[in-house]
């Protein structure tokens, strides 16, 4: 009887524990979120945040310090004295920045799960949440000043020019809103598939600049709200674009998931030059320097180029995958992949593909 | 792409990817995508269900009884006389647990097309985009539309009610979970006690899991546990394998079964007929068991 005993509890257990393996894990599976000032970095990993000395890579703080639930990949925005952050619990958070114990506020407003980072344009603070709306809270007390609800959940970090709030929709649009009221105040833009990247606005030229999954990139005039340009290069057939474009020696450059990298006019739009299929990506183009940019693949490759694409180093992370945007700082280059013996991996500028420090919390 | 997402995951997912674009709800289409498959696999349960009540009866036959006891004390004589049985009669120990290994896969791929569909972060939806056939748009499926009444089946479920979140089905889920397992329940443990209250708790711990699940992951994966889980008991009761008598309160099955089982053994020993005293004490709570007891008293006599 022992045995059959057994047989059922270890039957009950398999079943668990195969049902569990089936649920993958965490509640949803992302990336992790990077943010820096001079000094720090700011890593969004699941279930907690890290602020990481930037000179050695050790940990200044981790938020929540105790093992009070949280999940979040959103990165951090902050200022000098307080960091905001939204998580998956639905939750938004002002907390101090040197000490993230001291909470400024929390905000239980949404109903969905915060995954892009929140903007901030004065003391209005707009904040996309998976509930399909876009919320805007004051920045001082975290009260909900307005929220304006679309068809799909908002996942991409907005923008901000004056008063307008210029937001990546999944329903195939732009919207362009009224910071203080939430209203649109232009009709909103039909693109060609679901926009993930977030827009990129350059104030040189006046234009926003933002691609989509329906294989197209274009160049949004921010004054009329219309479509300047849209490309039409030498790519038989633009893949998906999921990141945001760079501005490096007049030049916008972009990135598909296919890995095609394209250099472009930001004023007419004119193609420039073409890297086709430089491997699967997520993650978008990061500039070094004045004339380099950094371009990291979902295989865990890494590669420098040039704004005449030329080809600088190329080196690897062992059984990495990078879906995060690289993060340059003033001395590093900073990557944050999932599935490799460390969480961060910070290069010095003038690299040769040896990191300078990595990170991986302490137990 | 590995073999299993290649011929179970990916086809899968198109198909509810497909329903999905018929219907234009998702919330529809994994309840007919799970019915679908449910249906498909009845051939599978049919034999299952089969190939368990043969074997049910066969271990409750005299003649392997006697065997039992009779070997009882050498377990590789045992083994070639129940091997003997089995060839006799023509059943195969392991053919109940053939369609169940068959249809697991199905069960995990259903499962996992669900969780696919219903990506919600940049490389979810990266993932999925990628196994969509090409002959599918994939710029007229992605993003899903994942609201489904008061649900966003992207996310854990909850209704508000002033203000409060309540998970209306987690608490299906663990419900109906409850009401299958314990209406589909075959086993009396063979009247030992600490196998009966394993099972018993089993039975409630696997339900609450359930629900932990359906608590904590998205809604659509705790709307196919609630339709599969009426969709199983349908089947089952369709095949008559439903005991709605489990489900009374266990006071009274206790007490009843331990009447039956008392009334057979007197019946047993005085030599009285069994078909009259059965009918005098309270009703029998549970047929199957009640017959279990009764069947090897009646072949002695």
């Amino acid at each position: 009887m022992k045995t059959r005993i057994f047989k059922i509890v270890l039957l009950a257990v398999l079943s668990m524990l195969l049902l569990s393996g089936c649920a993958g894990g965490p509640i949803a599976q992302s990336t992790p979120g990077l943010s820096a000032n001079d000094t720090h970095v700011f890593l969004s990993a699941a279930n907690k945040i890290y602020k990481i000395n930037l000179e050695n890579g050790t940990e200044a703080w981790r938020y929540p310090a105790d093992n009070t639930r949280m999940m979040t990949y959103a990165p951090v925005l902050f200022d000098n004295e307080t960091f905001i952050f939204g998580d998956m619990y639905n939750k938004l958070h002002k907390l101090d920045i040197e000490n993230p114990q001291q909470k400024a506020w929390e905000s239980t407003d949404a109903k969905g799960w915060y995954q892009a980072k929140v903007a901030q344009s004065g003391d209005i603070i707009i904040a996309p949440n998976t509930d399909r709306n876009i919320y805007a809270f004051n920045a001082k007390d975290g009260s909900l000043l307005w929220k304006h609800e679309d068809n799909f959940a908002f996942i991409s970090e907005p923008l901000i020019i004056d008063d307008t709030v210029v937001i990546s929709s999944q329903n195939h649009a732009i919207l362009f809103l009224d910071l203080k009221t939430g209203e649109e105040k232009h009709e909103r833009l039909a693109m060609q598939g679901a926009v993930m990247a977030a827009p990129y606005y350059l104030e040189e030229t006046g234009l926003i600049y933002v691609g989509s999954l329906g294989n197209e990139f274009i160049a949004i005039n921010a004054m009329t709200l219309t479509v300047e340009w849209r490309y039409d290069g030498s790519i038989e057939k633009l893949s998906g674009i999921w990141a945001q474009p760079i501005y490096l020696q007049e030049q916008v450059l972009f990135n598909d998931d296919k890995g095609n990298i394209v250099s472009v006019d930001p004023l007419s739009g004119k193609e420039n030059w073409v890297m086709p299929e430089q491997g699967n990506m997520l993650a978008g183009l990061a500039a070094v320097d004045e004339d380099r940019f950094i371009v990291a693949a979902e295989d865990g490759s890494i590669k420098i180029f040039d704004t005449n694409k030329k080809p600088l180093l190329q080196f690897n992370i062992e059984k990495a995958k990078i879906y995060t945007t690289p993060l340059v700082t003033d001395k590093f280059i900073i990557i944050a992949p999932v599935g490799a013996e460390y969480n961060l991996y910070a290069y010095p500028l003038e690299t040769t593909g040896m990191p300078q420090w990595t990170f991986n919390p302490a137990k | 792409m590995n073999i299993w997402e290649l011929i179970i995951v990916q086809p899968m997912t198109n198909i509810l990817l497909v329903i999905t674009m018929l219907v234009k709800n998702f919330g529809v289409a994994i309840i007919l995508f799970t019915l679908l498959i449910k249906l498909l696999t009845i051939p599978l349960t049919a034999k299952q269900v089969k190939s368990r009540r043969e074997m049910a009866d066969l271990q409750n036959s005299p003649e392997y009884k006697k065997i039992m006891e009779k070997y009882k004390d050498d377990r590789e004589k045992l083994a070639l006389e129940q091997q003997r049985i089995y060839k006799e009669k023509g059943i195969s120990p392991f053919s109940s647990c053939l369609p169940l290994l068959l249809q697991m896969p199905i069960i995990f791929g259903l499962y996992q097309a669900i969780m696919r569909a219903m990506a919600s972060t940049p490389v979810e939806l990266l993932k999925l985009e990628r196994i969509i056939y090409p002959f599918l748009d994939v710029n007229k499926i992605i993003p899903i539309q994942n609201r489904f009444l008061w649900m966003d089946l992207g996310q854990p479920e909850r209704l508000y009610v002033f203000g409060i979140g309540i998970p209306v089905l987690a608490i299906l889920v663990v419900l109906t979970s409850w009401l299958q397992t314990k209406a589909m329940e075959t086993s009396d443990a063979g009247g030992d006690a600490s196998v009966a209250a394993t099972t018993n708790s089993m039975n409630l711990m696997m339900p609450l899991f359930m629900g932990y699940l359906a608590y904590q992951y998205s809604a659509g994966l705790a709307l196919y546990f609630v339709i599969s889980n009426l969709a199983t008991m349908l089947i089952y009761a369709l095949m008559g394998e439903m005991n709605w008598k489990k489900l009374i309160p266990s006071k009274k099955e206790e007490v009843s079964t331990k009447k039956v089982i008392e009334t057979s053994l007197v019946s047993d020993d005085d030599g009285e007929d069994i078909e009259n005293k059965k009918a005098k004490p309270a009703p029998k709570p549970s047929a199957r068991s009640a017959a279990k007891q009764m069947r090897p008293k009646k072949m002695k006599k």
